[in-house]
């Protein structure tokens, strides 16, 4: 690694920005070595994390058809397993691995190694402590009940420091970047590092240090809420899509500046939208509203990068078979359209009417977290973890198990639960059904969903298995065969044929 | 209240000013002028355009076929 | 791309809009709403929840009842809230003032509690019911509290007082009482606090 050309911490802290004039950028060989240690502490405690939400994931699933499944204690009722499963896998696998990704992403697209890795070692340290105080904290019942803010007020400050010491680093390598112009990835995660830090703090102090009186705490918690998901984990989900789709194809994407628009107008619709939650609720009606509007404006943004995505996909889909990434990354970007159509839908008052409520909305969380995020973390993961580690997948048949059951599984999930979710509400809002009846109707497709989830867990050990196995074989000295199929050295094809 | 209107007035002053900071960053860096040449940042010399550079891993390329006969490349 | 610049700053600046608009603006309309005296009747409402119903809130918080219960009736006309005979009325922001933290909840696997307190005003219903909502409610797929509750022996031959009394089939062995925990009193004494009847005149 070039260490002469790389600051010391106090020059990169120093706002006097001493002359970088080393203007050849990193090889990527070098990017990628520099980001093995701390990526690989993202990377394992978020797969941890991932594990444990799924396993709560299905004890929550099975007490809603199974009621007295370890009903026994309170730590595990099911008030309780379902927001620590929630902030497991936000704040555990979907964060962790999101900023992994978006370093990493960070790093290529300003052509300069992973500079200062301490800092974001100890954020990763910070980070996973807090969690694991908040987690134990909601266990032992000192959650918020807040929705997304269920982390009791001892530990969110410990994720806001990790978060700060990032948001330092970000600003550092954006400082020391050897490749002056920006790519739109770049636009995105600068945003969602801006973002998320204000948000964070902003509905940890008014919810839950300083709290606000009334209703107003609904306000302050669905905006925080929605925005997390627009603001923080669909800028780093798009800015992957738009780095690796061209990079794994080969062909730079459709227009430039499609996606520069869509960019501006999310930026500009998404951060409205949050009081589509409370359509109908006890807060002034021109408030709903203007989300309402903002909602339904969020079609420019969603189809413009549609229309972006696929048309650099066209013409090229078959590409997928060859590529894990790809796979994973193009199911994602699909689902990112279908989730915005689903969520605008129900921003519209008639809809809401029905949907609000009911499972449905759970549904549609997780074609949001699940088939759009996490599958393009899925897909990143795939593409960075062997670059990270100078070693080839193990085991392609994991990644094809991976890949199958995550898939069938969140479409046996969301589908049906959907489609249960719209008749339970179709149910509610008919006065003459009695609740128990509605309660009985729902039981059908709740029990689906423990088993699209069972699959979706098969999937996650696959997962699990195979990066276990490549993290082994980092013990191992290197062999450059398998570096150079990495690489995507052309010929990789004719080779097959040979032997 | 005191306490909201030191929030409120602080984060108006500090996002209207990285507003402006961001804006003028973004135009004095010429980031605004060429958005062409944006798409094709993800290329280098390394990996150039026209080259997909992933696959699933090569069952049988990877490892001459000498070493696949010992069952993979557990060393 | 002359118009790159303006964007840039239009952008910037409606992303610290979205703020002003949606917590700021809000914070000045109605976050120091106060109490109002209902003139039929002559008293102030709402009335802060005092002691036991208050340590109620807490439970009903760390068990996390808001996952499947929500507290907002929706006006007329829009859902059927008021037809399922869960409020007299819609609910206002006035009836939430004195809540911290504000549960409104978003799901209702089970019913809407706002008026839970008026709709079934029995202390022993609410007992039997957390303890295993199979005996009032067969069907139902919400949990049991059980873990709320203490089972004892019985001292000296004589039942306490508030002992629960079960169906045969959830009675626990000879000998053997039920009474709930420090824990469930206050969470029965909350929810029969739960009552927004009073008539707004903002809730016609
Ligand atoms: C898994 C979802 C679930 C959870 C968690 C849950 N409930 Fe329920 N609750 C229901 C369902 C379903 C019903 C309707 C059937 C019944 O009466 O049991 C219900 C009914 C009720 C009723 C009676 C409502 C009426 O109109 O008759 C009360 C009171 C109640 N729950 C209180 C609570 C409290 C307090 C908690 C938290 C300690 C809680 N519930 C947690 C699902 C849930």
């Amino acid at each position: 690694m070039s260490e002469e050309t790389s600051p010391t911490l106090m020059q990169s802290l120093d706002p006097r920005k001493i002359s970088n004039d080393s203007d050849d950028c990193a090889t990527l060989v070098e990017i990628d070595r520099s980001c093995r240690a701390p990526l690989l502490i993202f990377i394992i405690s978020g797969l941890i994390w991932l594990l444990i939400g799924t396993g709560l994931a299905l004890i929550a699933s099975i007490k809603l058809h199974n009621p007295n499944f370890l009903s026994g204690w309170s730590w595990l009722s099911f008030g309780v397993v379902r927001p620590a499963h929630l902030n497991t896998v936000i704040y555990g696998f979907c964060s962790e691995t999101g900023i992994a990704v978006a370093l990493w992403l960070m790093c290529r697209l300003c052509k300069t190694p992973l500079i200062h890795s301490g800092i974001i070692i100890i954020a990763a340290v910070f980070w996973n402590i807090g969690l694991t105080i908040g987690i134990f904290g909601i266990l032992a019942g000192d959650s918020t009940s807040i929705e997304w803010l269920e982390l009791p007020a001892y530990s969110s400050p410990i994720l806001f420091i990790s978060f700060a010491l990032i948001g330092i680093w970000t600003v550092i390598a954006f400082r020391y970047r050897r490749e002056p112009m920006l790519y739109v990835s770049q636009w995105y995660l600068l945003a969602a590092f801006f973002w998320f830090p204000w948000l964070y703090s902003v509905a940890n102090i008014m919810l839950v240090l300083e709290p606000v009186h009334g209703t107003l705490q609904a306000a302050v918690n669905w905006w925080f809420a929605h925005n997390v998901l627009g603001l923080w984990f669909t800028p780093i989900g798009l800015a992957a899509i738009y780095y690796f789709i061209p990079k794994i194809i080969g062909r730079p994407i459709h227009s430039y500046h499609l996606s520069v628009f869509g960019f501006w107008s999310l930026a500009l619709f998404y951060n409205w939208n949050g009081m589509h939650h409370l359509i109908g609720g006890p807060l002034p009606a021109w408030l709903v509203t203007i989300s309402i509007v903002a909602s339904v404006m969020m079609l420019i943004p969603v189809v413009t990068v549609a229309i972006n995505h696929h048309m650099t996909m066209w013409g090229h889909f078959k590409a997928m078979k060859n590529s894990p990434t790809l796979r994973f990354i193009v199911v994602g970007a699909m689902s990112y359209t279908l989730a915005s159509l689903q969520g605008i839908a129900s921003a519209i008052p008639s809809y809401s009417e029905v949907v609000h409520f009911t499972h449905h909305t759970v549904a549609h969380a997780h074609l949001g977290m699940y088939a759009f995020f996490a599958m393009i973390m899925f897909g990143s993961m795939y593409y960075i973890i062997p670059r990270i580690t100078n070693r080839e997948w193990p085991s392609a048949g994991l990644i094809y198990i991976h890949f199958w059951a995550v898939f069938v599984g969140m479409i046996l999930y969301i589908v049906p639960l959907s489609i249960g979710g719209f008749l339970q509400g179709l149910k509610m809002n008919n006065p003459d059904v009695p609740f128990l009846e509605v309660v009985q109707m729902t039981l059908p497709f709740l029990k689906f969903r423990t088993l699209a989830g069972l699959l979706m867990t098969v999937g996650h050990i696959a997962f699990f298995a195979n990066f276990i196995w490549i993290l082994a074989r980092c013990l191992q000295p290197y062999r450059e065969p398998v570096a150079m199929i990495l690489k995507g050295t052309i010929g990789l094809e004719s080779k097959e044929e040979n032997s | 209240m005191v306490f909201y209107w030191i929030i409120i007035l602080g984060s108006a002053i500090c996002l209207s000013g990285s507003a402006v900071f961001a804006l003028w960053w973004a135009a004095t860096n010429n980031q605004l002028s060429h958005p062409k040449k944006g798409a094709l940042l993800v290329f280098d010399e390394e990996e150039p355009m026209g080259i997909p550079t992933d696959h699933f891993p090569a069952k049988s390329t990877a490892v001459p076929p000498s070493e696949t006969g010992r069952g993979g490349r557990s060393v | 791309m002359n118009f790159g610049p303006l964007i840039f700053l239009g952008i910037f600046l409606s992303l610290a809009s979205s703020w002003c608009g949606l917590i700021l603006i809000p914070l000045f309309q109605f976050g120091k709403m106060e109490p109002v005296t209902i003139e039929m009747t002559g008293e102030i409402y709402p009335q802060p929840k005092g002691g036991e119903a208050k340590q109620g809130m807490s439970v009903y918080r760390s068990n996390g009842c808001i996952y499947c219960h929500s507290q907002q009736v929706r006006p007329r006309g829009f859902g059927a809230d008021i037809e399922r005979g869960w409020g007299s009325r819609r609910s206002v922001g006035r009836d939430y003032i004195y809540d911290n933290p504000v549960l409104l909840g978003t799901m209702r696997t089970g019913p809407d509690l706002t008026n839970i307190g008026q709709r079934q005003p029995s202390e022993d219903w609410h007992f039997s019911h957390l303890y295993d909502p199979q005996i009032t409610s067969p069907g139902s797929n919400m949990p049991p509290y059980r873990f709320l509750f203490e089972t004892r022996p019985i001292r000296n031959g004589v039942v306490s007082e508030n002992a629960l009394k079960l169906p045969a089939n959830f009675a626990p062995e000879d000998g053997f009482e039920i009474v709930p925990k420090k824990e469930a009193k206050a969470l029965v004494a909350y929810l029969l606090s739960l009552q927004a009847t009073a008539p707004l005149p903002e809730a016609r």
